[in-house]
């Protein structure tokens, strides 16, 4: 679950330049200023950190952070 | 409409290059003389393994913030980079500019290219679901205007110019255009290119034209030189701001020059060499001259293609030797820069403009009385002052694009 929570962290503040403290489990995607284009590049990033396929409605505007989390998680677990 | 009744001016500048970040970066190391190559690890291997790089961004250097530079393609970066600089350094406020009326013009060689390589070999590597779908964006030669004008919120005319390696000039001319149909009162104009990859430096090294001094790479790009061997493979960005004469003055701006005459015409020879004869170049030279009012005899310093090619160099001597036999002062930022492609019109366009407001020539990089192979009044190891009242920028790109921009001082 760690290595998980992670990867999203680090791509959001890395990559996308989210600010830490606004990164809380029921922020939205949208709320974190990420638009189509950010959320095509994270679907494709979250594949190649963590080899897990995130579907486009797992990872859209109103997916909260918890929900991608736990989207993430399981996949991951499954894997 | 004629150009007399209406001059533009440049009274903003801004460059990222081999030799720095921003526009006071470039300018001292153009004035230094010292040429920026080196051995490029990613060229490991290739025949030519040497580039002039930008350098690593140091702190506060080189940022595009707000989480967007990775969507952009490093040509639209370097652009949106220069684009930032060159608006501050003229003095506007995208924050309350009049949107609508500012127009964004920036040309590009060979623009996404590097990204179109990465994303094949990840496509054979790994299969069409791990491909970018960001390479769109990053590709387009539209997409350095299109950053641009989205980071500045210019809501005018904008579009990609493309002529190789006249690219950059281009963008100038068609700027200065939209300005005087009335078309926008500011534009943004100038070139951008990230062409250093594998196989992009392969292709130009079997089209013969890269120099292959690889145990010398800071003696490699030598232009006008008799023993020179061909460009090093660069990169950069720089953008001008454009404004009408009279409109730049009403809010107290000088400016650094006029831009007084765009010629621009086309070989019709071949697609890579440039025609032996020089007329069309040539043409352009006086159809931009003529434009300005001037005759050649009014030329006081020529900011030359100058690319360290054995033809282009040959071509362009006899050029100024028979257009301009009085002996205007030449120089090359090549020599130091290495050739940058579509950006290299745009950086050079930039320096003449400079140029003209310091009062000084710089050298040209690995050139010597000695070594020069032309009857040319090349600066060569120091700076020279010289008071420019009319310097003239030479482009010529593949596919026969020839670009002459005429600067007169404000």
């Amino acid at each position: 679950v760690s290595s998980v929570n992670e990867a999203l962290l680090s791509l959001l503040i890395g990559q996308f330049e989210v600010p830490e403290s606004e990164i809380t489990p029921d922020t939205t995607l949208a709320d974190l200023g990420l638009d189509s284009l950010a959320l095509a590049g994270l679907a494709l990033e979250l594949r190649e950190e963590l080899g897990v396929l995130v579907e486009q409605e797992e990872a859209n505007k109103d997916t909260t952070v918890r929900e991608l989390l736990e989207t993430l998680t399981a996949k991951t677990a499954a894997a | 409409m004629t150009v007399g009744g209406g001059a533009v001016t440049i009274t903003g500048l801004g460059m990222i290059t081999p030799a720095g970040y921003g526009r006071e970066a470039t300018w001292h190391g153009v004035l230094g003389g010292v040429s920026t190559a080196a051995t490029d690890q990613i060229l490991k291997g290739l025949p030519v393994d040497f580039s002039c790089r930008v350098p690593p961004a140091a702190a506060g250097q080189g940022r595009i913030g707000g989480g967007k530079a990775w969507r952009m393609g490093r040509f639209a970066q370097l652009a949106v980079l220069a684009a930032r600089e060159a608006v501050a350094d003229a003095g506007l406020d995208p924050a309350s500019w009049e949107g609508p009326r500012v127009g964004v013009v920036i040309g590009s060689s060979l623009a996404g290219a590097a990204h179109l390589e990465d994303q094949t070999t990840r496509f054979l590597q790994m299969g069409p679901d791990l491909v970018s779908p960001l390479l769109i964006p990053m590709l387009g030669s539209n997409m350095a205007a299109g950053e641009v004008l989205l980071d500045l919120g210019a809501r005018g005319p904008s579009l990609a110019t493309e002529s190789a390696c006249a690219s950059g000039a281009s963008a100038v001319g068609v700027a200065r255009d939209l300005l005087l149909s009335g078309a926008c009162d500011i534009v943004l104009a100038g070139g951008t290119d990230a062409p250093i990859t594998p196989v992009i430096t392969s292709a130009f090294q079997r089209l013969g034209t890269l120099s292959s001094r690889v145990e010398d790479p800071s003696g490699a790009s030598q232009p006008f030189a008799r023993d020179r061997d061909g460009f090093v493979m660069s990169e950069g960005a720089a953008v001008l701001v454009l404004e009408r004469a009279d409109d730049a003055l009403a809010r107290g701006r000088k400016g650094y020059a006029r831009l007084t005459g765009v010629g621009m015409t086309s070989d019709a020879h071949h697609p890579t060499s440039p025609a032996p004869d020089g007329a069309a170049a040539e043409a352009a030279l006086r159809t931009a001259l003529a434009q300005a009012g001037l005759t050649p005899a009014d030329v006081d310093h020529v900011n030359a293609h100058g690319t360290s090619t054995p033809l282009n160099d040959q071509i362009e001597a006899g050029l100024i030797a028979r257009v301009l036999p009085h002996g205007p002062s030449v120089t090359s930022a090549k020599g130091v820069l290495g050739h940058s492609l579509g950006a290299a019109p745009a950086i050079e366009a930039a320096l003449t403009a400079l140029s003209i407001e310091q009062g000084t020539v710089p050298p040209v990089a690995n050139l010597t009385p000695e070594t020069l192979g032309f009857p040319l009044q090349c600066v060569t190891a120091a700076p020279k002052r010289q008071s420019i009242r009319v310097a003239v920028s030479h482009s010529f790109g593949f596919g026969g694009h020839n670009v002459v921009l005429v600067l007169q001082a404000p």
